[in-house]
């Protein structure tokens, strides 16, 4: 197909794109009713569709440029204490204890259940295997932070200020719905499958993906909370929950692009809205920054949403040893017993957050430049 | 912050010492609270079935089960099976109340059953005696 016939692209890029992501994305815009891609710098391949996306169409919804981990996103709220309370060794000891007691990575125990909120439960989900998976697993993973590069983490801000970072998403859930919907979803080509979103079981993927955002943004928030009293516990100080920052950069909406109305996919990807505030995690070694949106029509409206990976898992395993991590997690307290297991998640698979935030220089602002103290991550 | 964790040289001397022994130490503590959680709980559980038990035998069709006493209930392995010692009163034959609180094991069982809030019922196993008498023969 003549590049004239695709969807129109705009990208922001670290280094070229290798075959395989160029690929994958020039199957994404030659797909029906695809109006504009926009690719940030922490582009990667990942399944169906790269992560690091954000795609616009007039009326299909493609459940596959949205992910699995719907309403995957970040929280990032402050202190009221130094960030060298907690960097004291004992005190970080008995923090990331005390996290990893009360934030289980997988699934709590039916004791240690805590409740989803009442605007969650209420609201019913669009079929009933997915309530009953609501009803059971969601009961037992709300308030769980995940495997893989989701964490939690202590960082100091330029002023020495301790804040809180969490990454997590709707758990199983968020898997669930898009596997549901994308069973009923019309085969388009290229491996793709698209609903119509002006048809019941568009609206249907629609409600129930709003709702995996906001189980997802709640599970964020009681993870913060159980944070604070892990943090509480042990330095005596308290989230000033005023100051949140809250985003989320898995999933899709209907936004007005000049005189386009668009469904706006996300995969891997931030929403950047003129002054909307954002949050950009580094690795687990390295800084991250808060951000505020410049509202680029061109990448609509969209920012990177983390480092992104230079080395697949496979690939980091190979090639990063445990005495690697180690290095490169010399200034961050972090469970060391668990190095082996986290080689995947070393500072030197992701690309340097840096060389991310200088090729968006377009899509965000810098506000604030935070370094990690202390990282928990679920394995 | 240098010298945490890593040294070309000697990998496992460079470990923070005092973030090592702080992080076991918070960890102990809180598997020796779990631990004391659950003996509570076990206890709990023993308390409410030899009140379930004794209160269940009273109403039994039968002379000498209504004269057993339950002294104790202790776990066996786990709160799955616990062992009931019982006093048995000198004018019957222990092996006779035996027998019959066997036969009557799964009434007694459903009757422990209602009383308590586990998933399962655990099993019963009758001793004539006292936990102490058992110990020291």
């Amino acid at each position: 197909m003549a590049e004239e016939a695709l969807a129109p692209i705009h990208s922001w890029l670290v280094a070229p794109l290798d075959d395989a992501v160029s690929s994958a994305i020039r199957r994404l815009r030659r797909a029906p009713d695809v109006q504009r891609v926009a690719v940030m710098p922490d582009v990667h391949l990942a399944e169906d569709v790269c992560v690091g996306i954000a795609v616009g169409t007039a009326g299909l919804l493609y459940p596959q440029a949205v992910g699995g981990d719907i309403g995957c996103g970040m929280f990032a709220v402050p202190f009221d204490c130094e960030a060298d309370r907690a960097r004291e060794p004992r005190s970080a000891a008995r923090i990331l204890a005390r996290l990893a007691a009360s934030i289980p990575a997988r699934r709590r125990n039916r004791r240690g259940a805590i409740a989803q909120p009442a605007a969650l439960s209420g609201a019913a989900l669009s079929d009933p295997k997915l309530e009953g998976v609501r009803r059971t697993v969601g009961a037992l993973e709300f308030a769980t932070v995940g495997g893989g590069n989701h964490f939690v983490e202590l960082q100091a801000d330029e002023t020495g200020r301790l804040w809180l970072m969490v990454h997590s998403g709707s758990r199983a859930l968020g898997p669930a719905i898009r596997d549901h919907h994308l069973a009923r979803a019309e085969p388009v080509g290229g491996g793709l499958k698209a609903l119509r979103a002006d048809r019941d079981e568009g609206a249907a993927y629609l409600s129930d993906a709003a709702w995996a955002r906001r189980f997802a943004d709640a599970n964020r928030r009681q993870i913060a909370r159980l944070a604070e009293e892990s943090v509480l516990g042990v330095v005596g100080a308290r989230l000033d929950w005023d100051a949140a920052i809250a985003t989320d950069h898995n999933h899709v909406e209907h936004d007005t692009h000049g005189a386009e109305r668009l469904w706006v996919h996300r995969k891997g990807a931030m929403p950047a809205w003129p002054e909307q505030r954002g949050v950009l995690p580094g690795s687990m070694g390295s800084a991250s920054y808060h951000v505020s949106g410049r509202g680029c029509a061109d990448a609509l409206c969209s920012s990177a949403h983390g480092a992104g990976r230079i080395l697949s898992r496979t690939d980091a395993r190979k090639s990063i040893s445990e005495r690697d991590l180690r290095s490169q997690m010399r200034d961050v307290w972090y469970d060391y017993r668990l190095s082996d297991r986290l080689r995947d998640e070393a500072p030197g698979a992701y690309k340097d957050i840096r060389a991310v935030a200088r090729a968006q220089r377009e899509l965000v602002k810098v506000d604030r430049v935070l370094r990690p103290v202390l990282n928990y991550k679920g394995v | 912050m240098s010298k945490r964790f890593f040294s070309r040289n000697d990998f496992s001397s460079s470990l923070d010492q005092e973030f090592a022994a702080a992080l076991e130490e918070e960890e102990a503590g809180r598997r020796r609270s779990l631990r004391r959680h659950e003996e509570h709980k076990t206890l709990q559980l023993c308390r409410q079935v030899q009140r379930a038990l004794n209160l269940a035998l009273a109403d039994l069709p039968s002379a000498d089960l209504g004269a057993v006493f339950v002294n104790d209930v202790v776990p066996a392995h786990g709160c799955g099976h616990l062992l009931v010692y019982v006093d048995v009163p000198d004018e019957c034959a222990v092996a006779d109340v035996l027998a019959e609180l066997r036969a009557h094991a799964p009434r007694l069982r459903a009757e422990v059953a209602r009383s308590i809030t586990r998933k399962r019922a655990p099993e019963l196993t009758f001793v004539p005696g006292s936990p102490e008498g058992d110990r020291h023969g």
